[in-house]
């Protein structure tokens, strides 16, 4: 068991919470779970296998859900930061109508009879000591997110059902914590840690599984494989997830437990309460499909690595690092892919996830090229009581040939000789916008002849090849904006005799020009300059112009532009 | 690898005797072997940048620029003044010319903060001087730490042909670190120091030194024209020349004024060596 936990948990036998509802088999933990799936009937694999008749068994992967309720999330979810909320009555407060209503309360206000949907008069009534926030629903489903993500230490994907449940897909990720059961303890440990109260069912479809953990009497839940007809046939019909107005009139019909719809036959309910009662149902079942929308889509390439113990020195973090970046570049090449992201996920003790990210400028999978662009940014990771658990993923990858392997031994060093990986650290360290390569423009005005572009993007605009040795003459430092200069001439319309510049005096001896330099009369329409190249008596080699000519409406200026060498 | 041993062979067999012959140069050619031979690269050759230029080369016992080592360009702080930067440009342009086409790159890295007062380089700028900015990697240091580690990352990199970084001041730990870089990698590290007085002679790990003024030039805008010290050559002497760089052909030529009619296209006006007194004159050349 590589996970570490609470060792004073109760085993299965003792935790009251955990109930084995129909226990058939015993609960194996297997990577991978088959059964025997029918072609015909089942709407989620047998449907690429065409018309096979009852002859077309095959095997599908029986996938497992966790569903995660949180029947007092929008209050609870305060506790860190308001004491009180689980201490004293405390209502969360919405605006319906120009009237203030109840939307959430904790146990000790439920307690004094103070129910959610009631006005808040009603409530402040039963309870006049009762302390009020207004309900805020962005904060909520951003603290769920937050949880969700933190529940991605169990599987990759992970439902976001607003605003207070949470949908993970089990299947074949339930070994990784020792099976299911270990994982439910798990799970209920933590979110009791979190102060979170919570109901937990796990069940072979998303429907069941929601279901169960949100009207079973049992808080937590297992349901065997296959066993979901059995699981929820008791459970109210509010369960399958149907909008009230059918659960009102299904009740009128005394249709009030899901068990009681299983005889009914199926036309006549479509005809009166929509098609909608029947899917749910077989959706419970698992007759038909009823996907899962991950709150993001897992990438195909994941390490994981939990540790025994919360790790809290860099040099465990960087070996860990090292370990799974060798994982994950032994699958890239396997399945022929570089990386051009990464993103280090560290789960903490304290449920803190912190993620981590680097690019590369081309697809790599070398671990230790890899691994330098991390090393940089491991001091920053802050472990604060440990880290529980890290994953690697790969966001984004490129297709990249297999390995060659090299005959010659100046050839291993090859990597060491290329720019790539330079540039990668570079960015990785400084930003992007930091490293960039010089890009010529096809514009007149100096300042827009040529632009940086960061390395790791391309071009944008109108780029032209460079000429090197062929160009004009052009001064080596150019001011990014050109700078006001004072200068001497002596006749209007002619080289100036003296410059000055920030306090400094220069007295030109030679000077050449002008050189008329005007922007694009269809982009711009701006005076054109007139640029001299001067040299001061002590051989400084400047490039100055004159901002209009002479004789306009208003006086012309000088600036200073750049600098020879 | 067969080469350089046999290299590395009659070397150390053509020094030890003759040193008690001509003493001085191959005192210097002996310690420069005992030195390489410390350093645990014994058996990769010098490689050496030949500027073209004569004098140049032959204030340097190695015949030229030795490749990769840190070289050290002093200038003024001044920013109107771009000599030492021209310098560090002509060398520059020169190691790519001399590299192959595949380690051709150019890492140029200066430190930029906030509001960006002073010139910058300019591709356009570079293009003039023969530096292909399509193989130059600009980068953008936000304090002197990120821009050392900067350079010190590059030069460990062989497939670049030198590391350009614009620096105040180098102090020894970090200047041996970048020699010790530079060595690893191969990569040749040219760092312009802006930072340093004249006159005050400061240790340093590099390779050479030099100090770089600007010299007034005849012809302005196609032969730039440096005044150099030499102040610290490792194995050679301090010595001062001044030399000119040909825009036109991108090498190291003669400061002296030439009297060789240019081959590029004359400017429409040219004003030379104005003078107070000559300006009535000029007026009426402009005018004409």
């Amino acid at each position: 068991m590589t996970i570490h936990r609470p060792q004073d948990l109760p085993g299965p036998q003792e935790l009251p919470g955990i109930i084995d509802r129909f226990p058939v088999s015993p609960h194996k933990a297997r990577p991978l779970q088959r059964r025997k799936g029918r072609a015909v009937g089942r709407g989620m694999a047998g449907q690429t296998l065409g018309v096979g008749g009852e002859a077309a068994q095959f095997e599908i992967l029986a996938r497992r859900y966790l569903a995660i309720a949180l029947p007092r999330f929008a209050l609870e979810r305060l506790a860190p930061y308001h004491p009180d909320v689980a201490s004293t009555p405390y209502a969360l407060t919405t605006d319906q109508n120009g009237r203030r209503i109840v939307h959430a309360v904790n146990a000790a206000a439920e307690a004094l009879g103070v129910r959610a949907g009631q006005p808040l008069t009603d409530a402040r009534a039963v309870a006049p000591m009762l302390k009020l926030r207004a309900y805020d629903p962005a904060g909520e489903g951003k603290a769920l997110d937050k949880l969700a993500q933190w529940a991605e230490r169990y599987t990759p994907k992970v439902a976001v059902l607003a605003p207070d449940t949470l949908l993970l897909d089990l299947t074949g990720c339930a070994h990784l914590m020792g099976g299911e059961r270990p994982l439910l303890r798990d799970l209920a440990a933590r979110l009791d840690g979190f102060g979170l109260s919570h109901r937990l069912a796990a069940a072979d479809t998303p429907g069941a599984a929601l279901a169960v953990s949100r009207y079973a009497v049992e808080p937590v839940t297992l349901v065997e494989s296959g066993r979901q007809r059995e699981a929820v046939g008791d459970l109210p019909v509010a369960g399958l997830r149907l909008p009230p107005a059918t659960v009102d009139g299904l009740a009128r019909v005394g249709l009030t437990r899901i068990g009681q719809l299983y005889p009914v036959a199926r036309a006549p309910l479509a005809a009166r309460f929509g098609a909608a009662v029947g899917t749910r149902l077989d959706q419970v079942l698992g007759k038909i499909d009823d996907p899962l929308t991950p709150r993001r889509r897992p990438p195909r390439h994941r390490v994981r690595l939990a540790f025994a113990e919360p790790i809290l020195t860099l040099e465990s973090i960087q070996e860990g690092v090292r370990r799974l970046l060798g994982r994950l570049c032994e699958r890239l090449a396997a399945d022929g892919r570089g990386v051009r992201r990464l993103v280090l996920t560290a789960h903490r003790v304290d449920g803190a996830v912190l993620p981590l990210a680097i690019g590369t400028s081309t697809a790599a999978r070398e671990s230790d090229r890899l691994y330098r662009l991390f090393h940089e940014h491991l001091d920053k990771l802050d472990p604060g009581f440990g880290i529980e658990v890290m994953t690697l993923e790969a966001p984004a990858t490129d297709g990249m040939l297999p390995d060659q392997a090299t005959l010659d031994a100046a050839d291993a060093d090859r990597a060491e000789t290329e720019t790539g990986p330079l540039a990668d650290r570079l960015v990785n360290r400084l930003g992007s916008e930091r490293v960039t390569r010089p890009e010529a423009r096809d514009r007149h005005i100096p300042e827009q002849a040529e632009a940086m572009v960061p390395l790791d993007r391309s071009s944008t605009g109108s780029v032209v090849p460079w000429a090197v040795g062929k160009g004009k003459v052009r001064p080596l430092r150019l001011f990014k904006s050109p700078e006001p200069v004072e200068v001497v001439a002596m006749v209007p319309d002619s080289p100036p005799v003296m410059l000055f510049w920030r306090g400094t005096t220069h007295r030109i001896t030679a000077a050449e020009g002008p050189e008329r330099i005007a922007s694009e009369w269809w982009i711009e329409k701006a005076p054109p300059r007139d640029y001299y190249r001067v040299q001061d008596a002590e051989g400084r080699r400047l490039w100055i112009y004159r901002d209009r000519p002479y004789g306009g409406e208003s006086e012309p200026r000088w600036y200073i532009h750049g600098v020879f060498a | 690898m067969r080469d350089a041993l046999c290299s590395e062979k009659e070397q150390n067999m053509n020094t030890l005797p003759e040193t008690s012959g001509k003493a001085p140069v191959d005192l210097v050619a002996l310690r420069r072997t005992v030195r390489r031979l410390e350093r645990g690269g014994g058996t990769a050759p010098e490689r050496v940048l030949a500027t073209g230029h004569a004098s140049l080369d032959g204030l340097l016992p190695a015949g030229g620029l030795l490749k990769g080592r840190i070289h050290e360009i002093l200038g003024a702080e001044r920013t109107l003044e771009g000599a030492a930067f021209g310098f560090t440009a002509a060398l520059a342009a020169l190691l790519q010319r001399d590299a192959a086409e595949a380690a051709g790159q150019i890492l140029w890295v200066r430190q930029q903060s906030g509001s960006v007062r002073g010139a910058d380089i300019s591709g356009r700028g570079f293009e003039a001087f023969g530096i292909d900015p399509g193989r130059v990697i600009a980068v953008a240091a936000r304090d002197a730490a990120e821009l050392l580690w900067g350079a010190e990352e590059g030069l460990r990199c062989a497939g670049l042909a030198a590391v350009v970084a614009e620096v105040r001041t180098v102090d020894l730990t970090a200047g041996r670190r970048l020699q010790l870089a530079a060595e690893a990698g191969g990569v040749t590290g040219l760092m312009v120091a802006t930072g340093y007085r004249a006159g005050k002679a400061v240790a340093s790990a590099a390779e050479t030194r030099w100090r770089v003024r600007p010299a007034p030039s005849a012809d302005p805008f196609r032969r730039a024209v440096w005044a150099l010290d030499l102040e610290r050559s490792r194995g050679g002497l301090p010595a001062s020349l001044t030399v000119g760089w040909s825009l036109a052909e991108q090498r190291f030529v003669a400061a002296d004024p030439i009297s060789i009619p240019h081959p590029g296209t004359r400017p429409k006006t040219r004003v030379p060596a104005l003078q107070p007194n000559l300006f009535p004159k000029i007026a009426e050349e402009i005018a004409a």
